[in-house]
């Protein structure tokens, strides 16, 4: 067995998403759903968030949260753990956690800053961070070997992270029992994870369930899932492409006698902008890769969850 | 959280219904807005009101979130076209 075992009453989950996007906020339903399944009771999980209005999106399934700019100070106040596990999502900017580009109302959450809040967790001695946001590179090579002990997961390295759409069979209920979140654009690397973490599997034959092999199926996973799109992209992209030139011609030809009130041009506009979206992450998908990484390995194969 | 058909929405191009199902873009109801039913926002921070059949009305006054009365997320009850992006997970 290994050194670390991570137990329900003895881990902290916190979630740290940076993006005005929903579907950052479902990666983040999702995971709290796979750990509401393995038994982790709310009063050990956290959410931390900057969107500007997280309460209809996290409120239907009864997920508190707080202000990303409140992290430091709430982890250091926070009941004492022996592990925490963060899982970080949203966007990700070239100087840390934040969007690209970061509007001067919103400084960038850097390395430094959010490896120092995790390690002020009372009584803390192993944390394990999760970065699941474009460019996860620049938070590696810190120092992981100062106590308390950070194991560092990148979901990719110094590039975007990649999402696709997941569909999962049975919605995610509401607390009012009805349904609700059942398909989104995820966070590949995240989704894998968390279905790792719903059904551990042993991948390295070493007999234990530990974050290595939670780190080798969720990047395996997801590069897998990447590749078997591939090709469909390709398509994809070419029918996109048509139909966002179609629309730019449709554009060019409103003029304000054909449109007085101005509404076609902004229904076309709107059209517009979704078609370059669109295309956008379908070559994104198809000619990005991602390259998972972990720092300090060797304590992520002792980190063992029961 | 609000479930709709996105086909009553016959006014709102097919491409922002498919964002709004993936969560690149969000669809609220509004609690009063003038008239609108609802409000649109995109990824790169751009506000649309829409009329109840989806189309645009000015918008021009709408700066942030905050500056309307947004009431729940809405979300389609019909799956829409396949795409290239769906994985399909038990």
């Amino acid at each position: 067995m290994g050194q670390h075992l991570l137990l329900n009453d003895n881990t902290l989950w916190v979630f740290v998403t940076c993006s005005q996007e929903a579907r950052h906020l479902d990666d983040v339903v999702f995971g709290i759903h796979v750990l509401r399944g393995r038994g982790v009771s709310d009063d050990r999980i956290l959410v931390f968030s900057d969107h500007s209005k997280v309460g209809p999106h996290l409120d239907p399934y009864a997920i508190g949260s707080f202000p990303l700019s409140s992290l430091a100070a709430k982890l250091v106040a926070v009941p004492p753990h022996r592990y925490a596990v963060v899982v970080v999502g949203g966007h990700g900017h070239v100087a840390g956690l934040g969007p690209t580009p970061s509007p001067p109302s919103q400084p960038i959450l850097p390395a430094h800053q959010l490896f120092s809040a995790i390690r002020a967790i009372p009584e803390l001695v192993l944390g394990i961070v999760v970065l699941s946001q474009c460019f996860g590179g620049v938070f590696n090579y810190a120092d992981a070997l100062a106590h308390p002990q950070l194991v560092v997961i990148g979901a990719t390295n110094l590039n975007p992270s990649l999402s696709m759409t997941i569909s999962i069979r049975e919605p995610i209920r509401q607390v009012d029992g009805s349904e609700g979140l059942r398909s989104w654009l995820a966070n590949i690397f995240t989704a894998a994870l968390f279905s790792w973490l719903r059904s551990p599997t042993d991948i390295d034959g070493d007999g234990q369930h530990t974050l290595m092999d939670a780190y080798k199926h969720a990047g395996a996973t997801s590069n897998e899932m990447l590749r078997n799109a591939k090709s469909g992209l390709f398509v994809q992209a070419r029918t996109f492409e048509k139909a966002l030139a179609e629309t730019e011609e449709e554009l060019a030809n409103v003029t304000p006698a054909s449109d007085p009130t101005g509404l076609t041009g902004q229904l076309l506009t709107l059209r517009l902008g979704a078609q370059k979206q669109q295309l956008a992450e379908v070559l994104q998908n198809l000619y990005l890769h991602q390259e998972p990484w972990v720092l300090h390995a060797n304590l992520a194969r002792e980190a063992c969850f029961a | 959280m609000k479930v709709i058909n996105s086909e009553s929405l016959v006014a709102l191009p097919r491409e922002v219904k498919a964002l709004i199902r993936n969560g690149v873009y969000t669809l609220y109801t509004l609690g009063a807005a003038g008239g609108a039913a609802y409000l649109l926002v995109t990824n790169r921070g751009e506000f649309y009101l829409l009329s109840s059949d989806g189309r645009p009305q000015d918008a021009s006054s709408i700066k942030s979130v905050t500056d309307v009365d947004l009431d729940q997320v809405v979300s389609f009850s019909d799956s829409g076209p396949p795409s290239e992006f769906q994985v399909n997970w038990a």
